[in-house]
């Protein structure tokens, strides 16, 4: 008595099952259902128009790669506000193709709980209330104990450029988000 | 077991529904502990953390072991694994990145569709 698979069936429950995907996916890439995404290890470069942040706390950090590890500062933020934002990264070391560049570019997002090691920041900025010199376990984020730390009720940064090695954020609600796949490096304006 | 009876054992049974349950069960509950390292760099999406991920997993291979041992309970089994796998997509790391939600539908829709 062997068994046998109804294909109609099986296209039918397929076709739910899709339906049931493209739903889920759709509610994630626009920030109905919160996805939290950590990327780290090689170089990022993002450049954008806006960056307010809330309930920010600085310190000194170290991103700890496969074989390397490096200084960093690392800010923490409660609650952030990106508009227009370009970012790059070029992976190194791809299987099969060697190097692939990623950009990524987006109308902006909000994140919750983000931290970001810092390499290299410029910008135009406007921080309030800030209280230097706070132990950094005691700053909102989580600090190493004991060591310096700078904290700040809010921020806001006008067409900043941001080299990192390491973002961390809660959960991020995208809005129009457009990302790329390049054989050569990505140049944000 | 010979060539024979596996052949026998396969055939009276949904085989590659509880295969495809197997392999999202794999794709899910692996990303959490082993991260995904491109070159130097190493990407990570998790959500309400590894917890779900173990969680779905679990059930899955249990639907899978469920669809192998009573065939003939394949359809509530099937209706399980379908709701479990779209519901990895948004609690366990997209759905062990859309491959593990992918292979449980594919295989919950075998299983549906599966008759003796």
């Amino acid at each position: 008595m062997a068994g046998r698979i109804r294909w109609s069936r099986f296209a039918l429950v397929m076709g739910l099952g899709v339906a049931g995907m493209s739903t889920f996916g759709v509610a994630a890439a626009t920030g109905a259902v919160p996805v939290s995404f950590t990327v780290s290890g090689g170089m990022l470069q993002a450049s954008g128009e806006r960056f307010d942040g809330k309930g920010i706390a600085i310190f000194g950090g170290v991103v700890q790669t496969k074989d390397k590890a490096y200084p960093a500062v690392m800010a923490a933020f409660d609650e952030a506000d990106v508009r227009g934002i370009c970012a790059g990264a070029v992976l190194e070391g791809v299987p099969v193709l060697g190097s692939v560049g990623l950009g990524i570019e987006s109308e902006g997002f909000t994140a919750r709980s983000v931290v970001v090691a810092i390499d290299e920041l410029r910008t135009a900025a406007t921080i309030n209330d800030v209280r230097l010199g706070v132990d950094a376990g005691a700053a909102s984020g989580a600090g190493p104990a004991g060591s310096f730390g700078v904290q700040a009720g809010s921020a806001s940064l006008r067409d900043f450029h941001l080299n990192t090695r390491a973002v961390t954020a809660g959960t991020i609600s995208l809005s129009g988000m457009k990302v790329n796949a390049l054989t050569s490096k990505l140049e944000c304006k | 077991m010979t060539q024979v009876q596996v052949t026998q054992w396969r055939r009276t049974r949904p085989f590659w529904a509880g295969i495809f349950l197997i392999l999202a069960a794999i794709a899910l509950i692996v990303p959490p502990y082993a991260t995904l390292h491109i070159g130097d760099w190493f990407v990570s999406a998790t959500t309400v953390g590894g917890f779900s991920a173990v969680f779905i997993g679990i059930l899955l291979l249990v639907l899978a072991g469920s669809l192998w041992l009573r065939p003939q309970y394949r359809f509530p089994a099937g209706v399980a694994a379908l709701m479990l796998s779209l519901g990895s997509l948004v609690t366990t790391n997209l759905g062990g990145f859309v491959v593990g939600t992918l292979f449980g539908v594919i295989g919950s829709a075998l299983a549906l569709a599966w008759t003796d």
